[in-house]
């Protein structure tokens, strides 16, 4: 058995030098590690030694670094999952009815708001999604940041896996919502109202989902 | 074990941990790269920048499954065959050794000329 000392400078190594995000695999090589690095000392090698051995078998920091990012897209289809099963209780009874009355109010509202559609409702609906694909890049460029200054530092390394996942999905939907906003604001009258009100849905359960599997990612209560 | 073995041994790397696996029902990667190693008394050895790339890859084509369980306060990871990795393990490895049948009687065989 490791002392703990060993085990906090293990995984000081896999996280803080080796720059390891994913925590599935941080376990995996956890655990590969340690059953080396307690056969090498029981054949008489020193910690830091065992350590460095042990590293070397996978190819070093880049071989590490290319496994994590192959593995990211197993777990990547894992939160594809999670999300996936989010979004299809939004339209399960009892959420279903939340969901319903956000689609059949935004019609309503679209509807009788303006008849037939001005230049102030297309205005807005121009706007809207515009305004939010900016928000969202502003958002993520507040992520990307501190990455870029991290790479800067401590060399290349990947994103970490949760931010990296969260970033690329929701730049995939943001882009969704931008086309499908421009695409409502050009509609003809009575198409409008339908493609706003699913416009305003699909943000409305992207946002309710995107908040849990936020707090599934990083175990927030 | 030299470079050329080492070649040799990763092109069938998926095929012997579909076929450990076959045998053994469940195992880790650690035990994976010990198994090999005794069963050809240290002749070959696969590496760990080898073996975990492979087992994941297998996962992510839905060949493996993985389960988790805690010893010594740790958390190890199996590996173990699914129902599509049965019928594949079956398969590659008629055809590996049907490869290696053909190797064989090839490499034996004397020019006629």
């Amino acid at each position: 058995m490791l002392l703990p000392e060993h085990n906090y400078e293990l995984d000081y190594f896999l996280r803080q030098v080796l720059l390891l995000t994913n925590e599935d695999l941080i376990a995996e090589l956890t655990d590969h590690f340690s059953i080396s690095i307690e056969e090498q000392m029981s054949r008489g090698k020193n910690f830091p030694m065992a350590l460095h051995d042990a590293f070397e078998a996978f190819g070093g920091r880049e071989g590490l670094q290319r496994m994590e990012r192959n593995y990211n897209t197993i777990t990547f289809r894992r939160f594809d999952g999670i999300w996936k099963e989010c979004i299809q209780l939004q339209f399960k009874t009892p959420n279903l009815w939340v969901t319903l009355a956000v689609y059949i109010g935004v019609f309503a509202l679209s509807l009788f708001a303006e008849k037939p559609q001005g230049e102030k409702v297309n205005l807005f609906f121009e706007g809207f999604p515009t305004g939010l694909l900016l928000g969202g890049m502003i958002v993520a460029m507040n992520a990307v940041l501190p990455y870029l200054k991290d790479r800067l530092f401590k060399g290349p390394h990947n994103p970490q896996s949760e931010a990296w996942y969260l970033f690329k999905r929701s730049g995939l939907f943001l882009s969704v919502f931008f086309g499908l906003g421009l695409l409502a604001s050009g509609s003809p009258f009575l198409v409008q109202p339908t493609l706003i009100a699913l416009y305003f849905t699909l943000l409305f359960v992207y946002l309710r989902t995107q908040g849990i599997i936020y707090r599934h990612l990083y175990d927030v209560a | 074990m030299n470079t050329n073995n080492q070649q040799l041994l990763k092109g069938s790397l998926s095929v012997i941990i579909l076929k450990l696996l076959e045998d053994r029902e469940k195992m880790y990667g650690y035990e994976i790269t010990q198994k090999v190693k005794e069963l050809t008394a240290g002749d070959m050895a696969i590496t760990e920048g080898a073996l975990y790339p492979a087992l994941h890859k297998l996962e992510a084509e839905g060949l493996l499954t993985t389960e988790t369980q805690v010893v010594d306060g740790r958390v190890r990871k199996y590996y173990s065959l699914t129902k599509d990795g049965h019928k594949q393990a079956a398969t590659r490895i008629s055809e590996l050794t049907s490869f290696v049948g053909n190797l064989q009687m090839l490499l034996n065989l004397k020019p006629s000329f």
